[in-house]
């Protein structure tokens, strides 16, 4: 069967299938990362004076990840390029570096998750307050280890010193009142991070998975239908710079305001 | 045909290679002077939100200009995005009305 528009350009809109298709997509996942972006205003504005936390994340980690996926969406486009001029091998070596990108961000965003999930508020009993990452391998079922501070009071963990000298804590659990990780179920804050970055990191992982597919196993067509293999990549393409410009504003939204 | 083999054809896609790569170098300082603005007190914190959202918006015109075409791209493109641009400036609209303080309800007004 010979599906028309996959290649040539329909007259009255002037688009093929699928850059029509995607465009489309792109629009509906404007509106649904607007909705999550709409909570965070929502809730951000909300709060009480000194309840939303700050400095929670590291703006060095988040900067390096920003500038790796404006380099992918380069060399994506690049990769695109020297596929319309015709070299095939220079469109997978490119291809390649993004993948590589992609990877590297994910890798980097992983070590953040890591280390929410084992950073912990400790409150005791006689109201001190602890703040660190725990030591799993000293942490026993009697005694709970963190490398990290004493802090004088709860606004103290909302807006963290920049600076601090890290020590190691040992607290008898049965000192314990309240135990909690920097997890999404900790505060609003948490929640819309990791529901917003989760949400990234699947088009993330998404994307890599197309552009893959289409680098990889499904190159048969370059030999078969160029021009329509070269479409591909150029949609895929949109897709990849649209899930860098939503982290454009998850960057500045959650690291830095 | 997608496929140029000419070489005036090979000339104007090596310059948008070029073009594109000015453009990262341009985003990467647009990252930089995000987080510097972050860190400077314009005197509000409004104020800091906006400078600091106002080059993310500039980085993300950018991207979507010249990484997705979009300056060179059809009418019923633009159309969709008009539409998209309306509904979500409805819906943050909505947000921010909800937001202000006339239309807060305080559940603790009906607390005998």
């Amino acid at each position: 069967m010979n599906i028309p528009y996959t290649v040539d350009r329909r007259e009255d809109t002037g688009l093929y299938n699928a850059k029509l298709g995607v465009w489309l997509f792109l629009a509906s996942e404007v509106m649904l990362f607007g909705a999550l972006f709409s909570s965070y205003i929502l809730l951000r504005f909300g709060a009480d004076v000194g309840t939303w936390p700050r400095h929670w994340l590291d703006y060095k980690l988040g900067a390096v990840n920003t500038i790796i996926l404006i380099v992918s969406s380069v060399t994506n486009v690049i990769a695109w390029a020297n596929l319309k001029l015709g070299s095939f091998s220079k469109y997978r070596a490119y291809q390649v570096l993004t993948m590589v990108c992609a990877l590297t961000f994910l890798g980097i965003k992983s070590t953040e998750y890591y280390g929410k999930f084992h950073h912990f508020t400790i409150i005791c009993k006689d109201g001190r307050i602890a703040d660190g990452h725990i030591q799993k391998a000293e942490t026993t079922a009697d005694k709970v280890v963190i490398d990290g501070r004493w802090a004088p009071d709860m606004a103290s963990i909302m807006d963290p010193p920049a600076k601090f000298e890290e020590q190691k804590i040992e607290i008898e659990r049965k000192e314990i009142v309240e135990m909690h990780n920097y997890g999404p179920s900790r505060n609003n804050f948490t929640g819309l991070y990791f529901t917003l970055t989760g949400l990234h990191v699947l088009h993330i992982i998404g994307g890599i998975i197309v552009i893959f597919a289409i680098w990889g196993p499904l190159n048969g067509m370059w030999k078969t239908d160029p021009a329509r293999y070269t479409n591909r990549v150029e949609v895929a393409g949109l897709f990849w710079s649209f899930v860098d410009m939503v982290w454009l504003f998850i960057f500045p939204t959650f690291y830095l305001l | 045909m997608n496929n140029p083999s000419n070489e005036e054809d090979s000339k104007a896609v090596k310059k948008h290679v070029q073009q594109h790569v000015m453009i990262a170098v341009g985003l990467a300082l647009g990252t930089i002077m995000t987080v510097w603005t972050s860190q400077t007190n314009f005197g509000s914190f409004a104020l800091n939100v906006t400078i600091t959202l106002g080059i993310a918006a500039a980085q993300a015109f950018m991207v979507a200009a010249f990484f997705m075409h979009l300056l060179s791209e059809k009418k019923l493109i633009y159309c969709f995005l008009i539409f998209t641009a309306i509904f979500f400036v409805v819906m943050m609209g909505i947000t921010l009305w909800s937001r202000m303080p006339e239309n807060i309800i305080h559940y603790k007004q009906y607390v005998p």
